[in-house]
């Protein structure tokens, strides 16, 4: 009941905190890229990013191997040698993983940005509804 | 199980418009964008009452230096000295003493030692590179650190790792002004963050016809400011430089002033310890070159020519620790200033050259004690003395502020008593060389009792204000200019008192539209009507589709100085942008439309002269 609930705040135009309305558009991102998977299993290199997921209504595992994690959520670090999905939270980052890397959510220009990165969300199966076609971009 | 397919059922509907996608991110975007406003982490209840002008607002607003934001703020009214030099005059009272008016970029302290303010050099800074502006009245400054001020302005700078991009902003008025600024923002793997600001502006003014003379007060400036943030050091310096017709006291000719500001400011956090500590230095250059002029120079009289140069420098060294224990936040601090000061040059056929300074050491305290959830008690306690050149006896000089905060329900009631004192500015310092400015050796700071008290009321679309501050004032300097006095700076032997109330309402139609009224007054002991008594501010804020509206009507009382009445006003200010796209703009904004707005008179001068010109600002803006 409590999940539905939440949901309900989802399509609704209520005011929240900030740290709800990210939680909102992490569940939403997690839902398109994950439409029918019962766990998901995320790797991030973030305190606050791990404890905001945790803290999700979806059924999501937070796990120490990134060999284990169906989504990298990677906010600070470069250079990682990866074949997996990649989610930054950092601009700096799409452009680094912009092989590998679905999109972002991230602060730029001073506002919060939500990016899918065409090719790659093609590469993983990914679709996105029309309506959140507007988030896609062809490249940076 | 149930709720996964609930949630893909509603993923599923979502291809429908209106569900979770577009429409919802947009506005999830949006409110989080409202909701992250750096004000919110930045402000300080405790210090004092507050007024706040978010990032939303200045874009809405399409401010262009901070200027524009104290023509929007209650109970102040912007003046123009007869040098063309920008101060603030309260309600029915002549203006405030300028070291009352603290002026911060960031943590820095802009107050020039010669000057005792910052606003005669930073009025006009351009705020492309400022995030959002806190307000505080009636605040003993002890939160800030700094020297007393019962004002305080703080500018916040843009967030570099919020930035990641850049901005380029140009534009041009009917009279022919333009103004360039672009700032770039830049984060690097090892994660050092980088936000870099630049400005250039040449803004034509009316000219002013009387007297056989033109009056002319069109300004050149220039702006650099960069911020460069290394693990727990941030790095500051910045430079702001002008060149100004000289307005009033210009003669025949068009003449020059010209002042520069170039200030550095280091900043150390240790953060497992919450101690902090910062280093900063200034210096700033001031000449003025006059000729068939008719200028009051202190005890010199009046001059047909001056020809002078000045520098003043600072030095700063401060240290804060924070404490937390029980129901107790302790704020520890202590503080180092040296501050000098010379001028050279010719007033009249006096040959001048003279130099000042003092050194300043300040220890200060801060207790806010959580009575419980809903109420604060705050205490503060703070010395400085003053150790000063020439033959001036040194002096202690306290602040003591006390203050109660209470949340009830909807509703939150603040009150602060404060003693403090103003700082002297270094002009008015005593030196047996001094002319033509004399001044009295025992010349003493003047002292200050302010009490500040605050009601606001705020549901969830309404917010209803009142604020009422009363201020005592006791040794106020005051100039004996001749021909009547001599020229000097004396302490007052009457104690003054100063009465202002402001009434607030705000109503939000949404996150994006609001409407605000302002309704505000003051009086004073002696009763003095040198400047608008009464007044009232409507602001309308709107976001439409693509559009920023922006909507200020400022009504100021008539009022009388040197036996000229001034009408009253009607100051009219509007703003549109069109955003292009999300990266791209453009906006016109009209400042005193009707014409009708503000007007200053001056001592010796049968007419008004308005504050502000009738202008078109045409504005375009593009992020990359």
């Amino acid at each position: 009941m409590k999940n539905i609930f939440i949901i309900f705040l989802l399509v609704s135009n209520l005011l929240a905190s900030s740290l709800e309305i990210e939680q909102k558009i992490y569940t939403v991102v997690l839902f398109t890229i994950f439409p029918h998977k019962s766990t998901i299993n995320i790797w991030s290199d973030d305190e606050r990013n791990r404890k905001l997921l945790s803290s999700l209504s979806l059924d999501i595992k937070i796990v120490e191997n990134i060999q284990d994690a169906d989504l990298l959520l990677i906010t600070h670090t470069y250079n990682i040698q990866t074949d997996k999905m990649v989610f930054v939270g950092k601009y700096s980052l799409l452009k680094e993983y912009n092989k590998s890397a679905i999109g972002g959510f991230y602060w730029q220009k001073g506002r919060p940005n939500l990016v899918f990165l065409h090719k790659n969300i093609l590469l993983y199966h990914i679709n996105l509804p029309n309506d959140m076609k507007e988030f896609e971009e062809d490249e940076l | 199980m149930i709720f996964k397919n609930f949630i893909y059922i509603l993923l599923i509907l979502s291809t429908a418009p209106g569900l979770i996608a577009k429409d919802d991110l947009n506005f999830l975007l949006k409110e989080l964008k409202n909701e992250s406003e750096l004000s919110k982490i930045t402000k300080t209840d405790s210090a004092g009452l507050i007024t706040i002008f978010t990032r939303k607002d200045l874009e809405i607003m399409q401010v262009r230096t901070l200027k524009d934001i104290l023509r929007s703020t209650p109970l102040i009214n912007i003046s123009r000295d007869e040098s063309g030099e920008y101060g603030i005059l309260t309600p029915g009272a002549g203006a405030i003493a300028t070291s009352d008016i603290k002026l911060y970029i960031n943590n820095h302290d802009m107050t020039a030692g010669y000057h005792g303010g910052a606003l005669q050099i930073w009025a006009d800074v351009p705020l492309d590179f400022v995030d959002h502006i806190e307000m505080y009245r009636g605040s003993s400054t002890i939160e800030f650190g700094n020297e007393p001020g019962i004002l305080v302005i703080k500018l916040y700078t843009k967030s570099a790792k919020r930035e990641d991009g850049g901005k380029i902003r140009i534009l041009g008025d009917q009279k022919g002004s333009s103004d360039f600024n672009a700032y770039y923002a830049h984060t690097t793997k090892n994660d050092i963050s980088t936000f870099m600001f630049a400005q250039k502006g040449d803004i034509v003014r009316d000219k002013q016809h009387y007297d056989n003379r033109t009056y002319d007060s069109d300004t050149k400036n220039s702006m650099q400011y960069v911020n460069v943030s290394i693990g727990d050091y941030t790095i500051e310096a910045g430079r702001y430089a002008k060149t100004a017709g000289a307005f009033l006291i210009s003669g025949t000719d068009t003449n020059i002033e010209e002042s520069s500001h170039l200030y550095a400011h280091i900043t150390k956090e240790f953060k497992k310890k919450d101690i902090k500590v910062e280093l900063s230095y200034d210096t700033i250059d001031f000449s003025r070159n006059l000729n068939t002029t008719k200028i009051y120079a202190g005890a010199a009289g009046i001059l047909d020519s001056v020809d002078g140069k000045s520098n003043d420098t600072t030095f700063m060294l401060s240290v804060e620790k924070r404490l937390k224990f029980d129901k107790h936040h302790l704020l520890l601090g202590t503080f180092y200033k040296s501050k000098k000061f010379h001028t050279d040059g010719l007033f009249g056929s006096h040959d001048t050259h003279f130099n000042n300074g003092l050194d300043l050491y300040s220890v200060y305290i801060e207790d806010k004690y959580s009575i419980d959830k809903s109420s604060m008690l705050i205490a503060s306690l703070k010395d400085d003395r003053y150790v000063y050149n020439k033959t001036i006896p040194s002096s202690d000089n306290f602040t003591l502020k006390l203050g109660y905060i209470k949340n009830i329900n909807n509703s939150q009631y603040k009150v602060f008593l404060t003693h403090t004192y103003q700082a002297l500015p270094l002009f008015e310092l005593y030196d047996p060389s001094q002319i033509p400015f004399k001044s009295d050796p025992n010349l003493k700071n003047p002292e200050l009792d302010i009490l500040t008290s605050s009601w606001r009321y705020k549901n969830k679309a309404y917010t209803s204000v009142v604020e009422l501050l009363y201020t005592n004032i006791k040794n106020a300097v005051v100039f004996n200019a001749p021909p009547i006095g001599n020229g000097s700076y004396v302490n007052a032997t009457e104690r003054t008192s100063l009465q202002l109330l402001t009434i607030k309402q705000q109503y939000d139609f949404n996150s994006e539209n609001k409407i605000t009224l302002d309704v505000f007054g003051g009086d004073n002991t002696k009763h003095y009507n040198f400047s608008p008594r009464y007044g009232a501010i409507i602001k309308l804020f709107n976001r439409y589709r693509k559009f920023d509206i922006y909507n200020q009507i400022k009504l100021l009382a008539s009022y009388e100085f040197a036996n000229v009445n001034v009408k009253n006003s009607i100051d009219y200010t509007a703003g549109i942008k069109y955003h292009i796209s999300r990266d791209f703009s453009m906006g016109l904004k009209g400042e005193n439309i009707l014409n009708r707005g503000y007007q200053q008179a001056y001592k010796g001068k049968s007419y008004t002269i308005p504050v502000n010109d009738q202008k078109y600002w045409l504005n375009l803006e593009y992020l990359f």
